[in-house]
């Protein structure tokens, strides 16, 4: 690290030191008790959140530690929550037979199972045997030993495409297919031309002309070219208010902060 | 000098523009009406037929506070009007949410407050558990083999409000707030298709359309699409009268007006419902309230505002302190009035009673008929989309002005 960036780093935490000083002494933040976790919370949120914009206005060694802290803090956390979530609250547990009625527990686990009141198909093999493969997992931090990792990869690979394969092209094929596929001339409810044709019609002809667009086997010239050009318009357009709706959200998270600045943090806005 | 030359200018110029036309208009807070689009109406159709049905709501909280700025309005509608309605709710928590299950439990205690609901029979909360399709596939089968216990660590069986569900398909609706595609589409592969679910989803802005697919074909009934779907559905609860049911909490003691509120409540003078209140209050918050007027600002703990708000409560679930022949002296607005002649008749005391308190207190209550936070955030997100639209409009006709410039010069 440079001098400067030490020397910027330094003098940004003395003008928040100061300015959340100046916060407490006229009461826009309160400060309750000798130690206030909560107060103290949103002031670094605040540093955080303004060196995390400074961005924007150049790369700078600010940005770089909130990142870091972000990236360090976030994998920290996930890593308890996981670790409390799966191993403490699920995988302990569900093992405690084995402490219990030792190998019992594994040469007939649904016997055991059934005496601990806890009836599952496969007793102890139910967790023993997902959380070996997770272990078998690590084994890619090893040269030697990497090959042990493509066996639970596998398994994982075939149970995900025998299970996705026939639900994906339920939910995202055929249904779709489906909704494209409605009457073009009358309206399924009032038998009579009504807006929804209209919109049913307006999208049967953006669907085959955006399917003529990504057909690339024939050249795009003359009608087929025509038909084409449409299909980029479709595109066009539904790229458009895909950003649209990206810029609008985006335009939220903002105000999502900007409201903490100076909502939570400065008490401006009321 | 070209047209062309605005194209040089420092962007950090377009960033403090932005910055400015969001946080302008925040200063002055100007809600704006709008009208809710029939994907949120089949939302609100969608909860509100599954509750008259004496069905449970089933939703999953898959926000953390990167998405909260969109996301918590969305919930916090949701959870008011399954409340006001009396329905029931479980609330899980998958990937994506891990590190917003605080905020989560504080919105839903918030809500449940609002209304009088208790934890455990009117909702309750599944932690974070990691995994994300084969939760899906799991809760289709059994609810309780994926979540035997709740966030307190209570066996799901024990539970009033879960006791006779034993898995997704027993739920009325089932609403998803999430932040990617991928994990909407894992909802309609694994759950809504094998199980016919009743299913709505809300999501990001930038989702938004990807989304709005499902909902031709049928797979989703109800989306809220970024701030503007939390908006339609507020504005869809102000106009059905959600917000006027709600009893006070602490959120509605108003921080900018503390003071004078305090000065009214410990008036020795006071006489009629100032004292009701202040002789309902423990002797920790009257203290609490004379040290607010002493110190000249709000640094009233969250155990004085509930206290206050509580006594509050009292107040207008009472007919003692308000006796029904003074309910006349709330003087409800024209939309306000023609509610409680409809379909709010049966709590039309209760709603004049918060009316008289809020009228009696003044700014210093937040109404029960305000916009909530996305009606209020959409009038400077909408500015500062019409800034860059503007701006980008004006880019794009310099860039032509200039183009059609150089080419009439190169032909002479």
């Amino acid at each position: 690290m440079k001098k400067n960036d030490l020397l910027l780093i330094g003098g940004f935490a003395l003008v928040m030191a100061v300015i959340n000083i100046v916060l407490v002494a006229t009461h826009r933040l309160h400060w309750v008790g000798r130690f206030d976790p909560k107060t103290l919370g949103t002031m670094v949120a605040a540093a955080i959140t303004i060196a995390v914009m400074s961005q924007l206005y150049k790369d700078n060694a600010l940005f770089k530690l909130a990142e870091h802290m972000l990236v360090g803090s976030a994998l920290a956390y996930g890593l308890m929550v996981t670790w409390y979530a799966m191993w403490v609250t699920e995988i302990i547990p569900a093992l405690s037979p084995l402490k219990t009625y030792g190998w019992q527990a594994v040469v007939h686990p649904m016997k055991i199972a059934e005496a601990a009141n806890k009836p599952q198909l496969l007793g102890v093999w139910s967790i023993f045997l997902p959380a070996v493969l997770g272990l078998m997992m690590y084994t890619r931090l090893n040269k030697k030993y990497a090959w042990i990792s493509r066996i639970p990869f596998a398994i994982m690979i075939g149970f995900g495409v025998g299970l996705a394969i026939p639900n994906e092209i339920q939910a995202n094929l055929l249904k779709q297919l489906q909704a494209t596929m409605v009457d073009l001339w009358h309206d399924p409810m009032t038998h009579q031309y009504s807006w929804n044709v209209l919109f049913a019609q307006i999208a049967f002809v953006g669907v085959m002309a955006t399917l003529v667009y990504f057909f690339f086997s024939v050249e795009h010239k003359g009608a087929f070219g025509a038909v084409s050009r449409v299909g980029v318009w479709f595109l066009m357009i539904a790229f458009g208010a895909s950003f649209g709706y990206t810029v609008q959200g985006r335009l939220s998270l903002l105000l999502g902060r900007i409201n903490y600045l100076f909502h939570d943090w400065l008490a401006i806005v009321r | 000098m070209k047209l062309e030359s605005i194209f040089d200018v420092d962007r950090r110029f377009v960033f403090v523009g932005i910055f400015l036309a969001l946080l302008i208009p925040m200063l002055v807070p100007y809600p704006l009406p709008c009208k809710p689009n029939k994907d949120v109406e089949n939302m609100y159709i969608g909860i509100d037929d599954a509750i008259s049905r004496g069905k449970k709501i089933f939703l999953s909280f898959e926000y953390d506070p990167t998405g909260a700025a969109e996301q918590e309005p969305m919930a916090r509608a949701v959870m008011r009007h399954i409340f006001s309605r009396g329905g029931k709710a479980v609330i899980m928590c998958k990937s994506g949410g891990q590190q917003g299950q605080e905020m989560h439990q504080q919105l839903l205690a918030d809500c449940a407050q609002e209304y009088g609901r208790s934890y455990g029979a009117d909702y309750c909360y599944l932690p974070y558990k990691p995994g994300s399709t084969n939760l899906v596939i799991n809760l289709g089968q059994s609810l309780r083999s994926t979540w035997p216990q709740d966030v307190g660590g209570t066996d799901l069986a024990d539970l009033e409000v879960t006791r006779d569900v034993q898995r997704l398909a027993d739920f009325g609706y089932v609403m998803i707030i999430c932040s990617s595609l991928t994990t909407v589409v894992d909802w309609l592969t694994y759950g809504q298709g094998p199980y016919n679910l009743n299913m709505g989803f809300g999501v990001l802005g930038n989702v938004t359309p990807d989304v709005a697919n499902y909902t031709n074909s049928g797979q989703i009934k109800g989306l809220l699409g970024g701030l503007i779907g939390a908006a339609q559905y507020e504005q869809i609860l102000l106009d059905k009268g959600i917000n006027l049911m709600r009893r006070f909490s602490p959120a509605d003691l108003a921080s900018a007006h503390m003071v004078s509120f305090c000065s009214r409540l410990s008036d020795p003078e006071a006489d009629g419902l100032g004292r009701y209140v202040w002789d309902a209050l423990s002797p920790a918050t009257q203290a609490a309230v004379r040290d607010v007027i002493k110190e000249g600002y709000d640094n009233l703990n969250a155990a004085a505002k509930t206290d206050i708000a509580a006594a509050l409560n009292r107040v207008i679930m009472r007919t003692d302190v308000i006796p029904d022949a003074e309910l006349s002296k709330a003087k409800p607005g024209h939309q306000v009035a023609s509610l409680l002649d409809g379909q709010l008749k049966e709590r039309a005391p209760q709603i004049l009673r918060r009316l008289i308190v809020e009228k009696e207190f003044g700014k210093a209550l937040v109404a029960a008929q305000s916009a909530g936070q996305a009606m209020t955030w959409m009038t400077p997100q909408s500015i500062a989309h019409v800034v860059l639209i503007v701006a980008i409009l004006f880019g794009n006709a310099c860039y032509l002005y200039d183009r059609a410039r150089r080419k009439k010069h190169s032909q002479i």
